[in-house]
This record gives C-alpha cells, sequence and structure tokens, in this order.
C-alpha cells in the first residue's frame, strides 16, 4: 500500500511543472530541466508519483533500431491532488532567483 | 605488506579483465559509450517491476546530445537506482552487512588508538586502504543484493563460508586469531578456501539453473564471508589483546601484526577465494549442465538457449578460466602464507 506522506518540495516542483499543462506528455529530460533537478533526483520522484497513481506515463516509440521515450502526464487524481495542495508550501519549494548580475 | 598488495593487483586486474572481455551490450542502443554501459549497469540493479524505469532513463539517455550531459545524466541516474531501497530481504540484508562493517570497523578503531598504532604514518595508509575496502565491499554487495534471485544464496552461501572458517577455529577467540593452528590444522585452508567455495558456487548455479546467478551468488557470499569474518576477528583481537604473549613484543606490536594479518585474511582473502573459485564452479557447472542436457536432447532446437553467458565460448575458455582462477587464489593464498 503507498504511504501517503506530505511530498518533499522537489516533487512539489514536478507536480507543479505537469500541472501547468496537464494534458501534454513530457520527457524526463525536458522536466528536470525545467524543474532544476538532476536525473537521480528526478526518476524517483516519478516513480513515487507513480506508484502513488498521480502520474501516468506512456511510450513514445523511437526510430528503428534506438529505444522508446518514456512520456509522463498528471493522472485526474494527480491534477485533484495538486489543485487541493497547500498554497503556502507550494510557494516554498518553488526555487529562489539566485543572486548576481542578470542578463540583458 | 607487499603481499597484500600483489593480492589487490591481482585480484583488480582479474576483475578489470573480465568486465572488458565481457561489458554487457544493449542492441537497442545505437550509441555505445561509457555512460551508456554505466548506466545499463545501473538499471541491472532495479528490481524487476521497475526495470521499465531503467529503459525510460535509457531511452532518454539516448536522445542526449554531448559528452559531459550525457555523463551527468549516466551518473545521477546511477545515484537514483542507488537511492532506491532494494526491497523486503534485500534491503535488511543490506542494513545488515552495513551494520558488521561498522561494528568492525569501530573495533578496529578501537584497538588502533588504544595501542598507538596510529603513530606510524604507514598504518594511516593501511587504515585509507582498509576503508577503501569496506565501503568496496557494501557498494558491491548492495549492487549483488539488487539482482534477482541473489540475495538469498548469497546470504546463505557467505554464512556457510563463515560457519565453515569459525567451526575449524574451534569456536575460541585463540583458533580464530591462528586459523592454521586451529582445530582443523593445515586442512583449514584447502577446504575453507577451495572446498567450500566450490560449493556456493556449485550450490547457487543448480538452485538458479544460471551461471550468471550463480557467480553473483559466490561474489555475495565472499562479502558476507569476508565482512562477517572481519567483525570477528576484530572482536577475537581487541578482547584478547591481539592473542597469547609473545616473549620480547609488546602488545601493541602483537595487536598491530594481528590486525594487518587478519584483516588481509579477511577482506582480502576469503573474498577473493570465494568469488574467484566460486565463480569457477558456478562456470563449469553450468557447463557441464548444459553438455549434459545438450546430449539428452538431440534435437538442437529444443535445447535450452542457457540462462547467461556461460553459453558462449567453448571448453577450451572454460577451462582456461577455472585455472586461471586456480592459479590467481593459490598465488594469493602461497602470498599469505609466506607474508
Amino acid at each position: 500500500m503507498a504511504r501517503s506522506r506530505t511530498p518533499s518540495p522537489q516533487a512539489i516542483r514536478v507536480l507543479l511543472a505537469l500541472a501547468a499543462d496537464p494534458a501534454r506528455w513530457r520527457y524526463g529530460y525536458d522536466l528536470a530541466t525545467e524543474v532544476q533537478l538532476k536525473s537521480g533526483s528526478l526518476y524517483p520522484i516519478l516513480i513515487r508519483l507513480a506508484d502513488r497513481e498521480l502520474l501516468e506515463t506512456s511510450w513514445e516509440p523511437g526510430p528503428p533500431g534506438r529505444p522508446p521515450r518514456h512520456l509522463y502526464r498528471l493522472t485526474p487524481t494527480g491534477r485533484e491532488y495538486v489543485a487541493a495542495l497547500d498554497v503556502a508550501r507550494v510557494k516554498r519549494s518553488v526555487p529562489r532567483r539566485r543572486l548576481g548580475w542578470s542578463g540583458a | 605488506m607487499p603481499s597484500i598488495l600483489a593480492i589487490l593487483l591481482l585480484g583488480s586486474a582479474g576483475a578489470v579483465l573480465w568486465r572488458r572481455e565481457h561489458a554487457p551490450r544493449d542492441p537497442l542502443s545505437v550509441r555505445d559509450d561509457v555512460s551508456v554501459r554505466l548506466l545499463q549497469w545501473a538499471v541491472g540493479l532495479l528490481p524487476s517491476d521497475r526495470v521499465s524505469w531503467g529503459q525510460a532513463m535509457l531511452g532518454e539517455l539516448d536522445r542526449l546530445e554531448g559528452r559531459s550531459k550525457r555523463w551527468r545524466f549516466a551518473i545521477g541516474c546511477l545515484g537514483g537506482v542507488l537511492v532506491l531501497r532494494p526491497r523486503g530481504g534485500a534491503g535488511a540484508t543490506a542494513g545488515a552487512l552495513v551494520a558488521v562493517a561498522a561494528g568492525g570497523t569501530a573495533l578496529f578503531g578501537l584497538a588502533f588508538f588504544r595501542y598507538g598504532l596510529d603513530a606510524l604514518h604507514w598504518n594511516w595508509v593501511m587504515l585509507a586502504i582498509l576503508l577503501a575496502l569496506l565501503v568496496g565491499y557494501i557498494l558491491a554487495g548492495s549492487a549483488l543484493l539488487r539482482r534477482p534471485g541473489v540475495a538469498g544464496p548469497g546470504l546463505m552461501g557467505g554464512l556457510v563460508v563463515l560457519a565453515v572458517w569459525l567451526a575449524f577455529s574451534g569456536f575460541t577467540f585463540a583458533g580464530i586469531l591462528s586459523p592454521i593452528t586451529g582445530a582443523g590444522g593445515k586442512l583449514s585452508y584447502p577446504v575453507c578456501l577451495i572446498v567450500v567455495p566450490v560449493l556456493v558456487g556449485v550450490g547457487g548455479t543448480l538452485r538458479s539453473g544460471s551461471a550468471i546467478v550463480g557467480r553473483r551468488t559466490a561474489r555475495l557470499a565472499g562479502v558476507v564471508a569476508g565482512l562477517g569474518m572481519f567483525l570477528v576477528t576484530t572482536i577475537a583481537i581487541v578482547t584478547t589483546n591481539g592473542g597469547p604473549p609473545v616473549q620480547g613484543q609488546s602488545v601493541a606490536y602483537t595487536v598491530g601484526d594481528g590486525l594487518a594479518n587478519l584483516t588481509s585474511l579477511t577482506l582480502m582473502l576469503i573474498p577473493l577465494a570465494t568469488a574467484t573459485i566460486g565463480w569457477a564452479a558456478a562456470t563449469a557447472t553450468f557447463r557441464i549442465r548444459h553438455v549434459d542436457v545438450a546430449q539428452q536432447n538431440h534435437d538442437s532446437i529444443n535445447m535450452p538457449n542457457g540462462s547467461g553467458r556461460a553459453t558462449e565460448g567453448n571448453w577450451s575458455r572454460t577451462m582456461l578460466r577455472v585455472a586461471v582462477a586456480a592459479g590467481v587464489v593459490l598465488a594469493a593464498a602461497l602470498m599469505f602464507l609466506a607474508g
């Protein structure tokens, strides 16, 4: 039975990124880049979200001789879960902009 | 001391040659660089119900351009795989291995400082090698425990090796500290270093029907037995101040000598012998069974495909490997006895 503990700030970032356009299937690397997570953090999060049935997955066939790509998006349960997330907690999970000179 | 380093180098060289010859290939991957191989190895550590996630990582890596980006992705995924705790008994066994290694290290550290062994620079080098070995065994054990069908037989095999060593010591600290003069006398080395590892390799292969699982069982048994004996011997040394006093030698010298000798036995010779001899026995067992089944089934279509790499090559290669394995262990044992 999956545990229903509070998600980590990193998991919330992934959930928010997926919820931004819930109908769209997302690639793992693009998602990792968007939420600024390393692959080693992203995949355990995706696995846990899928275990909790908040995430659905699909395969995109690759060109001949190439491996297929895995795709991710929120399930209806996942969308409800994101909608019910504590607003204050969500704000804390959003990464702050780094201090320093910004580009043009 | 050079003999210990020679054992390490021999074992490492053998392992590197073996990996080079048998590096896994994934026909689905067009690219075959080191990052792909690293990730393929990491994916092999995932439990069977998580394999699709490993394929997802490989699929993503295949689309990435740039060497550093691919490396970062593969190393990150390896970390992610290792973060996923092994399930059930495998997780508990991994925890037990860490606890045994930590217990042995704590006792070793106690003796190291209590008897003033920290005064010599060379002892610090040996301590660093010891810690590197322990970390390596824990990582290797953790990786092997994640392989399907290996945890139970490997743990059992390691405990059998450990039990036989203890039985030959007469279950006494004196016997543990002097294995060659224990209850089994000179018989203890051939039995513990050759006969029992052969049984582990044969048993692992027969139980699983796979040469790969048999070889992994032997490797895990080597890790379990080595760490177990390391803990037992450090307890014996700390409890008895290195054993019976020797005329003309200080207690610190006796303890230091005992730690060096028994650490090289428990963390080098026992794991090396168990893994190498068990590996050769597993390969030979699978080959013999394969030939036996092939003779019974003349129709080659009905022949079993053979689970693993043991079906590749021929008898001469197998016998060469067995001879090399026996030679490595024999050389290591001779160096240990001479040193």
